[in-house]
């Protein structure tokens, strides 16, 4: 007789005794994952175009060239008020700058990640949260350049700028603007700004910052850092910063609140007289305004109204 | 590979809210070549890494409910379902 084999019964996987609690740790973890690979892959994207159209911010310009741009930059952030008025004290018969000294304690870390900014800088953004909190948050790192004045008025190489983010400077002519790429920028950059020069030659102070715009617009279309930083526009000295910062103020509010709802601007110059009741005061009295300006104009009835008081 | 296929992945990813996918699509042609290619490998890793972790979950509630039988309460039964639902919405 033979005897029939035996069979251990098949092995099942075993099941954890079930428990709240692990479960609970297992969706944590599972969240908490999920969390670190979104952080990841953002922080991927976060010096790259694509970075800067998910956060919503405003195209931010910029590029610190020429040779009032430091003391501009300086005046801006360390105006007492954030939405800075900028005042530049460039002596232009003595070609110098004017820079003001701050004793403030180093933050090294903070200096470690923006290694090109001078002592005088670097010193003022700390002593100004928001505008470091600005800096680091948004990604926009300062291009302090200003490669126009001498070494002995403390212009700078812009090394390292191009391993950073986006760039938070001012444009303040087309000249700092041709002489930043030709000295410092790769071969793409230096090609991308002389076609946008060649546009539009020789221009007088007026045109001068136009241009710089329109070269900065056309560097939005057709340059990127290839290792990450994008530069997005120019903006114009003073209205780059006061608008950066102004911006970020009312970013930070509707973060915040979500019902948010940001004012309209005030009126640039609220103390100034309404124009027409100006010429009113002027005209009303029947001097030599009122008949300069109405006799052989036809007959308004301000005039014909006037004309007989 | 395509723009329009890179487009496709942009609309499928849970990388991206609403949102941003608007905003990405929206201003789509002022990326460069290498921005998307950049994007879309970045999008690839994470719904790779996506996968991974919601296979991992859903093996490890599945090991978690396995234990519960017929006989068990009527608020395990309920956290069961609970569950179950939950993995579905997650893994969908």
């Amino acid at each position: 007789m033979v005897e029939a084999p035996t069979f251990a019964p098949e092995a099942k996987p075993e099941a954890k005794p079930f428990s709240v609690e692990n479960l609970r740790r297992s969706f944590t973890q599972f969240t908490t994952d999920l969390a670190q690979a979104n952080a990841d892959a953002r922080r991927e994207l976060g010096t790259t175009a694509v970075g800067h159209m998910l956060s919503g911010a405003a195209p931010l310009a910029i590029g610190i060239v020429g040779e009032v741009a430091s003391d501009a930059l300086l005046s801006a952030v360390t105006s007492p008020r954030m939405e800075a008025k900028v005042h530049v004290h460039h002596d232009r018969d003595k070609n110098t700058i004017s820079q003001t000294k701050y004793n403030v304690p180093k933050d090294s870390a903070f200096s470690e990640k923006f290694p090109f900014l001078t002592e005088n800088v670097l010193e003022t953004i700390q002593k100004r949260p928001l505008l470091k909190e600005l800096v680091e948050n948004i990604g926009i790192t300062v291009l302090y350049n200003n490669i126009l004045a001498k070494p002995s008025q403390g212009a700078l190489p812009s090394v390292g700028a191009v391993d950073l983010g986006v760039s938070l400077g001012i444009d303040v002519g087309a000249h700092g603007v041709h002489k930043l790429f030709e000295r410092n920028f790769s071969a793409k950059w230096r090609q991308a700004i002389k076609e946008a020069a060649a546009k539009n030659e020789a221009p007088r102070l007026a045109k001068r910052k136009a241009r710089a715009l329109q070269m900065g617009e056309s560097l939005l279309s057709t340059v990127n850092f290839s290792n990450g930083p994008t530069i997005l526009g120019i903006r114009m000295i003073g209205e780059g910063i006061g608008a950066l910062v102004g911006n970020y103020a009312h970013i930070q509010k509707s973060r915040k609140d979500p019902n948010y709802v940001r004012p309209r601007q005030e009126r640039r110059y609220p103390e100034r007289r309404d124009f027409r009741k100006k010429n009113e005061y002027q005209n009303g009295r029947g001097g030599q305004y009122n008949r300069r300006m109405y006799v052989g104009q036809g007959s308004s009835d301000r005039f014909e109204r006037r004309g007989h008081e | 590979m395509s723009n329009k296929a890179v487009k496709e992945k942009i609309q499928s990813t849970r990388l991206f809210s609403d949102a941003e996918k608007i905003a990405l699509l929206v201003r789509w042609d002022e990326l460069l070549e290498e921005e998307i290619q950049k994007l879309e490998k970045v999008i690839d890793v994470y719904d790779q890494r996506y996968s991974q972790l919601v296979a991992g979950l859903k093996h490890e509630v599945e090991e978690s409910l396995g234990s519960l039988g017929p006989n068990d309460s009527q608020e395990l039964e309920d956290a069961q379902t609970l569950i179950r639902a939950g993995l579905g919405t997650l893994s969908s």
